[in-house]
């Protein structure tokens, strides 16, 4: 489904120290699964999401998605695509604050109608805030700013989900009932998790590490490693 | 769930849902744009009230006759009179001795012609200026009764019987003490009064036209010394409107404009207050996936929902305002009066176009310079 080719992000370009946010990126993955992005902050781990969902043209490099490069696509279609075909979950919510709860969930199909309606209630029951939808992002807790956020990225029914860091504001408990939902999400669809946290991506397919803008790949062979043995 | 109440019937990112869970902010701006309507068409109505008092001391009987009065040799020269009655077009001429009386608008005072003329022929005046005889009875002659137009009857603020004239207020125009007899009404400011004595057409006349024939009529009369006569025709009319109220309108015009200039000013500073505070939501609904030209339609059909209500509420504010101005000061001063003068009109629609460019101007510069992911990943 995804496909990266020698994919370069630089800051400062022209500049005499340009800064790498990735370097030489190459990957792929299926339509399906649930894949963990890690590292320390500031690696490139947001940056990867960014370009992958076309929020950010890379310097160099393709990426392509579903047989088209997402980089030369023109930026109507990118936004078609993001809007269709794509979820969000960023970091800290970014709710509309005069929206109610069902209303946010509603964002990205703007639609009215009881059966969009239903769904989103069905999100939110799921997500156990059912008896929040009423409620404006500024009543809730972090974490149920959260809950809301993660059912706006889910109610299009997206190809794929870009989770970056979406259990960061959660306790324990919570960020593994997220997790699990994704988890559930990853059997039809394919959902990135980007985390500094490990302990929430046991149920990822595979596991990706970067480090300074580089895929580490000793780590997530590791890491595979470690989860075969665990599996035996 | 209480889907009652959670199933609403606006899309999430409807101008609606907006309006509503915004309404102070969304009502401010409603207000005021419904002040500046409402202030713009008070000064209209004034405006037109003072141009339409204008208007109708003159054309109000000029588009009916034509006035002759002496000329600088005192008298109206006979070949002019001659000239006049050898004209097909003629219907009728109406010697007459002319007074004046005083209509106080509301930037200073106009003429209004109070015509003394024998008593066979008021029916056919007051026939010919369309005006009607609603109460009272006609003067008796050489009386010093008089027939007052109602609105210039308001004006001086008196009633039918009532007395007027320098002998009671030496600041009137109208020479002795003279009693309202009956109350005219019609499209014209005028006086009449009834005299048995001859009247001479060396001292003046009325002339009247044959139906449709006036402007042929005139033709006889263009040109005609200063000397000879002086001639009051339609055309005088127009150009005295055009000259008395070329400043007025001028000044209209001004004020228009400054209230147009500061709303729009206005307008769009509290629109760039408004989408600045609003980036967020921009930056990550284009990073959900909205175009910018989504969002700015989106924008264009909220600002349009507040410059449409403001309308209304403007226009709701103006009719309660009108309502009130004529009941307390126009009718009991004898103003003419329209709830909405085609100038108004112009202002009341003007109001919110302007503003609702001005609106989109800031909300179309802050989308264009809105670097999400700048936002994003400062807010991440």
């Amino acid at each position: 489904m995804f496909e990266l080719k020698n994919v370069n992000l630089v800051y400062d370009l022209g500049k005499e120290d340009v800064t790498y946010a990735l370097k030489n990126i190459n990957f792929n993955c299926e339509d399906k699964g649930l894949i963990g992005i890690i590292g320390p902050s500031g690696s490139g781990k947001s940056s990867i999401l960014y370009v992958m969902s076309g929020l950010k043209r890379p310097t160099s490099g393709t990426v392509v998605y579903n047989g088209r490069s997402i980089d030369k696509m023109q930026l109507d279609m990118k936004a078609g695509i993001r809007l269709k075909e794509f979820g969000f979950i960023f970091q800290r919510g970014f709710l509309i604050e005069y929206l109610s709860v069902i209303d946010n969930v509603l964002v990205p199909v703007n639609e009215k109608g009881i059966e969009a309606k239903s769904k989103a209630a069905i999100l939110l029951d799921k997500l156990g805030i059912l008896k929040l939808a009423d409620k404006k992002p500024y009543q809730l807790s972090g974490g149920q700013r959260q809950r809301v956020a993660i059912a706006r990225a889910l109610i299009n029914n997206p190809k794929v989900v870009f989770a970056d860091e979406p259990t960061a504001a959660l306790d324990h408990k919570s960020a593994s009932e997220v997790m699990q939902i994704l988890a559930e999400y990853s059997q039809s669809a394919l959902v990135f998790v980007v985390t500094h946290d490990t302990s929430i991506i046991g149920d990822a397919v595979r596991v990706i590490s970067i480090w300074d803008g580089s895929l580490d790949l000793g780590i997530e062979n590791k890491i595979q490693n470690t989860r075969q043995g665990d599996r035996k | 769930m209480r889907l009652t109440k959670t199933i609403t019937e606006h899309k999430p990112l409807s101008a609606y849902k907006y309006f509503l869970n915004n309404k102070k902010r969304s009502f401010s701006m409603i207000l005021a744009i419904a002040v500046s309507i409402l202030a713009a068409m008070v000064f209209q109505l004034v405006f037109y009230a003072v141009a339409e008092s204008g208007r109708m001391s003159m054309s109000g009987r000029l588009d009916y006759l034509t006035v002759v009065y002496p000329g600088d040799n005192g008298i109206v020269t006979k070949n002019i009179t001659d000239k006049i009655k050898g004209s097909s077009n003629l219907e009728k001429i109406v010697p007459m001795l002319v007074s004046t009386t005083d209509y106080y608008h509301l930037f200073g005072n106009l003429n209004i012609p109070v015509y003394e003329i024998n008593s066979e022929n008021l029916s056919y005046v007051i026939d010919r200026l369309g005006m009607k005889l609603v109460t009272g009875s006609l003067p008796k002659p050489d009386s010093n009764e008089i027939l007052l137009d109602e609105k210039t009857l308001k004006n001086k603020g008196k009633r039918l019987g009532d007395y007027f004239g320098r002998e009671i207020n030496p600041d009137e125009k109208m020479p002795g003490k003279n009693k309202i007899a009956g109350v005219l009404k019609g499209d014209c400011l005028i006086g009449l009064m009834i005299t048995n004595n001859s009247l001479y057409q060396q001292n003046g006349y009325l002339m009247f036209a044959k139906d449709g024939k006036l402007d042929s009529l005139n033709q006889v009369v263009t040109n005609v010394s200063s000397l000879d006569a002086k001639i009051q025709t339609k055309e005088y009319a127009e150009k005295f409107r055009k000259e008395e109220l070329g400043t007025l309108l001028t000044a209209s015009s001004i004020i228009a404009v400054i209230i147009i200039f500061i709303m729009s000013f206005a307008a769009g500073n509290s629109s760039y207050a408004q989408y600045f505070s609003r980036r967020y939501e921009f930056a990550m609904l284009q990073s959900l996936g909205y175009s910018r030209f989504r969002i700015l339609i989106r924008a264009a059909k909220e600002i349009l929902l507040i410059n449409i209500a403001g309308l209304i509420m403007g226009i709701l504010l103006l009719l309660i305002v009108a309502l009130g101005l004529k009941i307390l000061i126009f009718d009991p001063k004898g103003y003419p009066f329209v709830f909405i003068s085609p100038g108004g009109l112009f202002l009341a629609l003007i109001i919110p176009m302007c503003t609702m460019v001005f609106s989109l101007i800031p909300a179309w510069w802050t989308l264009s310079r809105v670097d999400h992911m700048d936002i994003v990943e400062k807010y991440e």
